[in-house]
């Protein structure tokens, strides 16, 4: 009896091979889309699960008066909080070295050579660090990893870019080209880590009296404290222990450290994602069931005969449901081979490792999947199986006369349905990319072009004057300076800044430059009033610049030559610069302050040099030279300043591309489900257009009249999809600072790609009926 | 074997009765052969499937070897076409996806017939109705003779006590519907109960007795001898 069944359906599937085909890929795709989707968000939220104790490690965290939570909080903020709190077994500081220096390394090797690079993720870290956190040790203990001084745990990568084949340990690394460091373990750092080192060495100071705040704390928790009683006891530890006056209440908090990698907005993705992901399962799932049961009506004479033959109901309807369940079988492994195919692309997209052999280790989605095919079998088999079966054998071939107006609903309001998620993903595909292309065709206030960033060191920073005369001797080199950051990277800010009129209540929020001479004309931004800093006038160094948000936020009536204070240091405003775009446009231009002081030139971390266009490779490499003559024992690398700036808006451009790729497949999904049930809607008014020709109707008139129906649904579409992709993008635009205005044609160009592509899919099937022999149709029985 | 009491059979649109049968009054022995009758619209393709169980009747009383119908349940009625019923329809109705010898082999299946048995039954049916070198043949590869001759063969390998026909040779020419005919003759010569419809008064001839059928009503029954 079984082989029979499995007869009939192949036999079946292979007479139907077009809607199978259709109707099986389209499940297929829907269903590897959501496995991939599921990959990624099950990635995103395993981070730091591998760790042992993850139940009792938490991140310090801090809300700002203004709501604002922040993720770093003051050096001196964990030790004194475990004096004070017993719950509070171990902490441990992460401390970023290279955001306040140039960090290199030199491995010197037996054969001379020196092997030599900067590094930008370098953290010092209390002695507790690997006995709270569990990364996996390839060489050497986390017991004895940090116990000396002069020890430095280096990462896996690390490990071969310095010493290759060589074994790591014990090997000597020079630091800065002073500092000798003995590598006393490699450690692999999972994918999944929200904490991601290359060089980790103990911290030389306990920092007990430093109150800045750039880098996160970590502390362990013992193992029976009370979670909810500690949180409320140290809500308000800052302001308690904060050595003078704090510009209102700082909440203190701790946050799982399971959580940390979405808890700054990664989790907004995630949901988007999973969204997405269920989104076009639904589709996909819709269209199967919808074209199964409309196609089963070809079944009808079958189970009338088998009824005939002696089947009883019970029969049948395993028959239908084991069928259906089979075909969705099939389609679920041939969307693991579709998984298998598109995971590579996914891991470019999203930078990860994912593998699919690990989707099998999550118990749940081996049961969500063989459920979801089940389900999906049994409701795409329960119209045959239960509506065909039901009744009086001979009444079945009446029964499918009444098909149409008995399903009709269900079967528009999943069109419609369709067409309306399909003009959702293209609005907000165009607006995406409108946006971005705007945020990155904004004039910045400043050219990176043509600019080459080398980090700095002592050598150079010692005798900059000679190194920067030495390199202006190229006809080729424009442009010399130096400056703690790129104009668009990571911002700095402080309060300690000072001027006539201030409101002594008011804390301020300003960004500073610290830069060498030249700062302005290298990046070629423009002064309004008064000059930039020259070295003609000595008295400059301790002058500033500001910027013209600056002159509001300070409400000066005529800026140049009034008096301010920065850090203490009291000087004159000499100009003012118009403003830029410091950071990223999801942000609003703030005050900004410049100063050439050389007392802050130890914060001073590269080098911009402005090329002319003409000979690059000749002027980079003479650059080398002279850096190499200044600073041999050091390393010389270099990249140009207009990458960086793509970094800025790397989430916005990621977010296009993946939305991109799904509205296409949403759309393929969509259109796959149109063509099919037009394509049955058809064979099913075959006879009628026969009828329609046989009595006078063109080709032209028939094609009108079956397309009528399907575009009133497209209109109808249209007013579901507008009001809520206005409402999303609306939300979403509200990150941006500088954002483009939603124009009307996007949602009339949206409306008309689904209009166009609806219109050709239907009439291409009508067209092939309606030019048939009428003849032909009416002889059908 | 068949007793019909006051069968009648109605459809209801809104208010509005619509009779194809009634008053219907019957009976049929064992070993009968009988033939309806009857113009276009009479009723007699509704007649049969209610004989048949394939459909419902509307009133009346009908019993099947004592047991009566109108009270039974779809189990029993299937059990009823497993054991006692063969049919065969004007239009053939072979299933499509199946092979000759996959048509003969359905219904065992359902009525659970042991392998070894199920071999043999269709090998001597299909033997019995020459058509071996067509076993593996799908029913659009044969002609509309040999479709219907498979229908019958399908419709016998349950050695059924009763078969009923409607229209068998409708589709068919004249000498196809001369075979077909012989055949079922032949079958009630071997005790096998025949209830057929026919428009053709040379194939009604092959009847015991014809039930004219006219408006829902019998006309008239002769009784041939």
């Amino acid at each position: 009896m079984f082989i029979n069944y499995i007869k009939t359906a192949f036999r079946n599937i292979r007479r139907n091979r077009m809607f199978t085909v259709i109707n099986m890929s389209g499940l297929a795709i829907g269903m590897a889309c959501f496995i991939l989707i599921f990959m990624w968000v099950r990635d995103e939220l395993s981070f730091d699960e591998f760790h042992n104790n993850k139940n009792e490690l938490y991140q310090l965290t801090i809300t700002h008066p203004n709501g604002s939570e922040d993720p770093n909080v003051p050096y001196a903020l964990a030790p004194v909080m475990a004096n004070e709190f017993p719950e509070i077994q171990s902490y441990s500081r992460i401390f970023k070295i290279c955001n306040l220096t140039t960090c290199s390394f030199k491995y010197l090797r037996e054969d001379g050579q020196q092997i030599m690079f900067y590094e930008d993720n370098v953290d010092l870290v209390d002695p507790g660090f690997f006995s709270m956190f569990t990364f996996p040790f390839k060489y050497g203990s986390p017991e004895t990893a940090l116990q000396d001084r002069f020890s430095i745990v280096i990462s896996e990568v690390m490990a071969v870019k310095y010493f290759g084949e060589e074994e790591p340990v014990g090997k000597k690394l020079t630091f800065n080209n002073s500092q000798d460091l003995i590598v006393s373990a490699v450690v692999q750092i999972p994918a999944n880590s929200h904490l991601q080192f290359d060089f980790i060495a103990g911290l030389s100071n306990n920092m007990m009296n430093d109150w800045n705040w750039r880098d996160p704390s970590y502390v362990l928790l013992d193992k029976n404290a009370d979670v909810r009683e500690f949180r409320h006891k140290i809500t308000d530890a800052l302001n308690r222990y904060y050595p003078g006056q704090l510009p209102g209440t700082f909440k203190v908090d701790i946050l799982p450290v399971t959580k940390v990698h979405l808890h700054f907005g990664g989790m907004t993705y995630v949901y988007i994602f999973s969204l997405i992901g269920l989104f076009i399962l639904f589709l996909a799932c819709v269209n199967y069931i919808n074209l199964s049961t409309a196609c089963s009506n070809i079944r009808a004479r079958e189970v009338l005969m088998r009824k005939v033959v002696g089947a009883g109901r019970k029969q049948l309807i395993l028959q239908f449901l084991g069928e259906s369940t089979l075909l969705s079988t099939m389609a679920l492994m041939l969307a693991l081979v579709l998984v298998k195919l598109f995971l590579p692309l996914l891991n470019i997209l999203t930078s990860k490792e994912l593998i699919l052999s690990t989707l099998f280790d999550n118990i749940f989605m081996v049961i969500f999947l063989f459920g979801f095919i089940v389900f999906v079998g049994v409701l795409s088999g329960s119209y045959p199986a239960i509506y065909l079966t039901s009744s009086h054998p001979i009444n079945i071939l009446r029964v499918t006369f009444s098909f149409k107006s008995n399903r009709s609903l269900f079967r528009i309001s999943s069109v419609v349905g369709q067409f309306t998620i399909s003009i959702l993903l293209i609005i907000c595909t165009i607006v995406v990319y409108k946006q971005l292309h705007y945020v990155q065709n904004r004039p910045l206030g400043f050219k990176t072009d043509y600019i080459v960033n080398i980090p700095i060191n002592i050598p150079v920073i010692q005798s900059f004057d000679s190194y920067k005369l030495e390199l202006l001797k190229n006809p080729n080199i424009l442009n010399v300076t130096a400056n703690q950051a790129k104009p668009y990277d990571e911002d700095y800010k402080t309060s300690g800044v000072d001027w006539n009129q201030k409101d002594p209540q008011l804390v301020p929020n300003i960004r500073y430059s610290i830069t060498q001479f030249d700062y302005l004309e290298t990046f070629e931004m423009n002064i309004k009033e008064g000059r930039a800093f020259s070295k003609e006038f000595p008295a400059d160094i301790t002058n500033y610049v500001i910027n013209e948000e600056a002159v509001r936020y300070m409400n000066l009536k005529n800026p140049v030559g009034e008096r301010i204070s920065f850090w203490g240091r009291e000087g004159e405003i000499i100009g003012v610069v118009q403003d830029f775009h410091h950071v990223s446009l999801h942000r609003k231009i703030l005050p900004h302050i410049f100063t050439v002081n050389p007392q802050f030139y130890g914060a001073l971390k590269n080098i911009s040099v402005k090329l002319n266009s003409e000979n690059i490779p000749e002027t980079i490499k003479y650059i080398q030279h002279v850096t190499k003559t200044f600073a041999p024992n050091f390393p010389f690398e270099y990249s140009f300043l207009d990458s960086g700036i793509d970094n800025l808006y790397k989430a916005e451009q990621k977010l296009g591309t993946i939305f991109s790729y799904f509205w296409i497949l949403a759309i393929f999904i969509s259109c796959m489900g149109i063509f099919g049930l037009a394509a049955f809607v058809t064979e099913q008014r075959y006879q009628e257009i026969g009828v329609r020709k046989v009595l006078g109707a063109s080709v032209k008139n028939i094609i009108y009249y079956l397309n009528k129906e399907y575009m009133k649904w497209v209109l109808i579409a249209n007013f579901i999809a507008w009001p809520i992709a206005w409402f999303a993008m609306n939300k979403w635009l509200q990150n941006f600072a500088y954002r483009v205005n939603m124009s009307w044609w996007i949602f009339f160009l949206s409306g008309g790609i689904v209009f166009v592509i609806a219109l050709a899919t239907v009439s291409l099937r009508i067209i092939r009926a309606a030019t048939a022999n009428p003849v032909d149709a009416l002889r059908y029985e | 074997m068949i007793r019909l009491k006051d069968v009648e059979k109605y459809y209801s649109n809104k208010f509005v009765k619509t009779w194809v049968l009634r008053n219907i009054d019957m009976e049929v022995k064992e070993g009968d052969f009988v033939t309806i009758m009857g113009p276009s619209g009479a009723g007699k393709s509704t007649l049969l499937h209610i004989l048949g169980m394939l459909d419902d009747m509307s009133g009346g009383e009908y019993y099947f070897l004592d047991e009566p119908v109108h009270q039974l349940n779809e189990r029993k009625r299937t059990g009823f076409h497993q054991q006692y019923i063969g049919f065969v329809f004007q239009a053939y109705h072979l299933i499509d996806e199946l092979t000759v010898y996959e048509n003969l082999e359905t219904p065992l299946l359902y009525k659970k017939v042991k392998t070894s048995e199920r071999k043999s039954l269709i090998a001597e049916t299909l033997d019995r109705f020459n058509i071996v070198a067509k076993k593996d043949l799908f029913p659009n590869q044969l002609s509309g003779g040999q479709q219907q001759l498979v229908a019958v063969a399908r419709a016998l390998i349950i050695n059924p006590k009763l078969i009923l026909a409607d229209e068998p040779t409708g589709n068919l020419n004249s000498k196809q519907g001369l075979e077909i005919m012989d055949m079922l003759k032949a079958l009630n010569d071997e005790g096998t109960t025949i209830i057929q419809v026919t428009h053709d008064e040379k194939k009604a001839a092959y009847g015991d007795r014809i039930i004219h059928l006219l408006d829902g009503y019998i006309d008239k029954i002769d009784e041939r001898n």
